[in-house]
Order: structure tokens, then sequence, then C-alpha cells
């Protein structure tokens, strides 16, 4: 059921949102222990809020368009009462937040119901969602493989049919990579049009929350509370012009994932290959600008209680405190550079594409991805075609391939779509047009399959 | 001196100018991820930029 389907079907009494609340809930903890997604049920406060808002459909009140939705946030957003932990146990004696975090306090406005917080890397840096304090959370494909990360826990559950949509963040491709590893839709919404406010930041200038869904129709609905405006297409899709990203884009990729684009290059009128330049910079710039501003962020944690960290985010992010200046003002530079060639890739079509992983979900026992013929770290390297792209700012929509791509592997594999500023309402109508012809989407996990 | 003695002092330097202690244990750890960067820094560092160019500050997409 979509989410628009099941929130008509509370805000017309057909269904009780305490009686939906409470089986998300029952679902929740009982299927919960085969992947790690949750670090904490907000059992008390969600039954309350869904409680009142039978009350309030009983009394002919308007309730809003995800009416009893119930949802998930990374455990980086602030929720009332509760302490923000972002992944650590460093932040474990901040005094709990006052208030929810914008976004939150948006859908909670728009009916939804926060039932979760869920697990990620420590403080978001990493693509594996291997987090020293709360376990490794699992792709729900396949047990014995990582999610992905670092909002793993938010891809997860969504993946697990634990929940019809989660709140991640994204600074390098940590709603991308995880989206794609377990088959689920994500959104890097254009930088700057979502609030952060109550959102523990990681790398500031780079960071950016969206969500994922099960479908297409399911982000736009969540997006349209989330930007606060329809993202409802006006022109024709079929007239969209665009380009396959290729040269970096296009080495490394597993069988699946290249008949993947091959397919939504010939489902497409008008393409054309792009090549950007430099793209081996732009991550570096990324890379480099992600270590300083995390490293600056918790120095002076990190000067009076280093081995509270998990080991690997201590060592990352002391490295990056330790970058001068230099480096980074000349990585802030290179970004402005790549920003005009992303415009100037604009202005020859209207959507990128690109892989947003080279292939499926790597094992835990071997937690590695091929990059030029080499074994290297997944946890350093799944954001391999995800970070160029971040540093350029633009919305970025994650969308599963259809399960047919790789009959060899039938894990999820995920492409990227990438629109000029502000240009959401035109790849979501991109994408559900590749969705209608049974190019895009991956089953989820049931209790029964 | 060896390559590797040298790395650590150059990191005991830098720590020093932020009022940093690297504790032993996470040395080799630290020594790691700042070679790993260095890599990046060459990289970006080696491009060519017009002074035109300014840094991303103010930065919207």
């Amino acid at each position: 059921m979509s989410i628009s389907s099941l929130a008509q079907s509370i805000q017309s009494g057909k269904v009780s949102a305490l009686q939906h609340c409470t089986d998300s809930i029952r679902n929740l903890k009982e299927r919960d222990s085969s992947y790690n997604c949750v670090t904490k049920v907000l059992e008390t406060r969600a039954l309350q809020t869904a409680k009142d808002l039978d009350a309030r459909i009983a009394r002919g009140d308007t309730v809003g368009p995800l009416a009893g939705v119930p949802f998930g946030v990374k455990d980086l957003f602030d929720l009332e009462g509760q302490v923000t932990t972002a992944g650590s146990v460093v932040l474990n004696n901040s005094p709990p937040a006052t208030r929810d975090a914008e976004v939150v306090q948006r859908l909670c406005a728009a009916g939804a119901i926060p039932v979760a917080s869920l697990n990620m890397d420590e403080f978001a840096y990493g693509f594996a969602t291997e987090n020293a304090h709360y376990g490794t959370t699992r792709n729900p494909h396949d047990p014995q493989r990582l999610a992905g990360g670092s909002s793993g826990g938010s891809a997860a559950a969504v993946a697990a049919n634990l929940l019809p949509f989660t709140l991640g963040s994204d600074t390098n491709g940590s709603i991308r990579v995880p989206a794609s590893l377990c088959g689920v839709w994500g959104l890097r919404p254009t930088q700057g049009l979502v609030p952060l406010a109550g959102v523990y930041p990681f790398a500031c200038s780079l960071d950016v929350i969206g969500p994922f869904a099960q479908n297409v129709a399911d982000i736009r609905s969540v997006s349209e509370v989330l930007i606060g405006q329809s993202l409802a297409y006006k022109g024709d899709v079929s007239a969209l012009s665009v380009g396959i990203l290729d040269g970096w884009f296009a080495q490394d990729l597993t069988s699946g994932v290249a008949a993947g684009m091959s397919a939504i290059q010939a489902a497409c009128q008008h393409t054309q290959t792009i090549t950007l330049p430099e793209v081996a910079r732009a991550r570096a710039a990324s890379f480099v600008i992600t270590a300083a501003e995390g490293g600056n962020l918790h120095l002076n944690r990190l000067k009076v209680e280093p081995m509270a960290y998990d080991p690997a985010t201590r060592d990352r992010l002391m490295a990056g405190a330790l970058l001068p200046s230099a480096a980074v003002i000349q990585a802030q530079r290179v970004r402005n550079w790549f920003r005009e060639i992303m415009h100037e890739a604009f202005r020859k079509v209207d959507i990128l594409v690109a892989p947003a992983t080279v292939g499926p979900a790597p094992r835990l026992d071997q937690p590695t991805i091929m990059v030029g013929g080499k074994a290297v770290s997944a946890r350093a390297n799944l954001g391999l075609f995800t970070q160029p792209l971040s540093l350029a700012g633009m919305p970025v929509l994650s969308a599963p391939l259809s399960s047919r791509n790789d009959v060899d592997t039938p894990l999820p594999l995920g492409v990227q779509f990438i629109a000029a500023p502000g240009k959401e309402d035109t790849l979501l109508a991109f994408a559900e047009m590749l969705e209608q012809k049974g190019l895009l989407g991956f089953p989820v996990v049931t209790a029964r399959n | 001196m060896n390559e590797q003695d040298l790395i650590l002092s150059d990191l005991h330097v830098l720590a020093r100018q932020i009022d940093l202690t690297i504790p032993a244990d996470c040395m080799a750890g630290v020594a790691a991820n700042t070679q790993l960067l260095r890599g990046y820094v060459d990289l970006i560092c080696g491009m060519a930029l017009p002074d035109t160019c300014i840094p991303a500050y103010e930065y919207r997409p």
C-alpha cells in the first residue's frame, strides 16, 4: 500500500491510526533482530500521537497528507525529549533535545508519526553502517551483506518493510549508497532546500537530508512535505534530454549495473553521452572538505576523550583536523570550478544518469569492492560515484534497478539521476516514467518472503 | 630516520599546532589516514585554477 493510500485509509476512518501504529511497532520489535536497523523505539510517544490523531479524525478535524504514517529517522535527527547520539556514545551525556528537528516537525504537522531512531555509522563517517557501539546493520536482501551507509538503518528499515519511509542524511552519498545496496529509493535534495535545524552535522558545507521510500510516488509524497511545495511536473517527460555519464562513471561496473544503464539509455528518446572532466579531483575535494570540517567539529572532544570514539572514526577525524588550510581552501575552489562544469552539462541535457555503486552489497566477511582491478575498503570507497556529485550540491535521486538486470546475483543495484538545482520535480517525473516501463523498482523483504 | 618515523614526526608537529595529543594507540591509524588524505591533497593542489575562481564559502548549487 502506498503512503498516500495508507494516509487516506486512516483519514477516512477505515484504518485506525492507533491500530496501525501498534502493528508497526510490533513488526519492528519482532523482525529487527535480523537486521539491526533500530537504535530506539519511540513507543510511548508514537502510541499517544496515534491515539490523538484518531480522536481528531473522529471530531472531523483536518489532518495532513501523511496522516498516521509511521516513519523512522537516522539517529542524528533531534527528537524532543531524546538525547541525539549520532551513532556514538560520545554525546550520551548531552541534554535531551528540547524540540524535534525542523523536518520532523514538518512531517508531524502533516500527520506522520515518528516511531524509531535508526542505526548509522558513527557521526555519519562511513559507507557501511558498521558501528562499534550499536552493531552492524545487515542488508535485508542478504543479512550476510552490508546495508551500506552511513544511513544504513534508514535504508534497511524500508527495504525490510519495517517502515514505509525514513529520513537519512547525505554528505558524500550516505543516502544514495545504502539506498542502492538495499534496493530502495533515496533522494538527496538540492543543497539548502531542506532545513537542517536540529540535525547533528557532519561536514556542514556538504550535509543534506532526505527521504528513503519503497517507490517514487512515496518519495514524492514525503518530499513535498519536507520541501513544502508541490513536486508535480508540468512538462512532457518524453521530451526530456538525458545525458549518460561515462568516463569515471563507466569504470569498474558489474555486468548488472552496466546492463541497467544500457536499458535506461535505450528507453529514452533523447540521449547523449556526457564526460565530466576532473571527476577524480572533484571526489578528492569532497574527501578533503569532509575530513577537515568533520575533524574540526570534533577537535575539542578528541583532545579530551579520544578513546570514546569508534577507532575507525577517530583516526579519520584526527587526520582531518590536521589538514593544512591551503588544502581546504583549494578544495573549496575546486568545488566552485566543478559547479560550473555541472551547470554547463545542464545547458545540454535535463537529466544526467550515473551508477550509484559499482555493484551489489559487499559481504560482511569481505567488506571490499573492486576498483581499478584492486580490492579496496568498502567503508571508504563505496561512494566512488556519489562523492563527486555531492560536491556540486545538485539534487540526486538514487533509484533501484529492476531485479531483472542482474540474473547472476539477484541483489539490488542502484542508479543516480541528477538534475539542475531545484529540479526535483523533473527527477521524480523521469524516474516515474522508467518505473512504469519496468526498468526501476526492487521488491521489499516482507515477513513472509 | 626512516620514512615511517618521518611521518610520525610530522604528525606530532601538526598536532602540536592545534594542541592535539595523538594517543600512541592511535598513531598508526592517524598516519594511515593522513597518507590517504595527502594523496587527495596532491590531486587537488596539482590543479591550476584561475585567480578569479574563489573558494565556495557561500556556496549555492
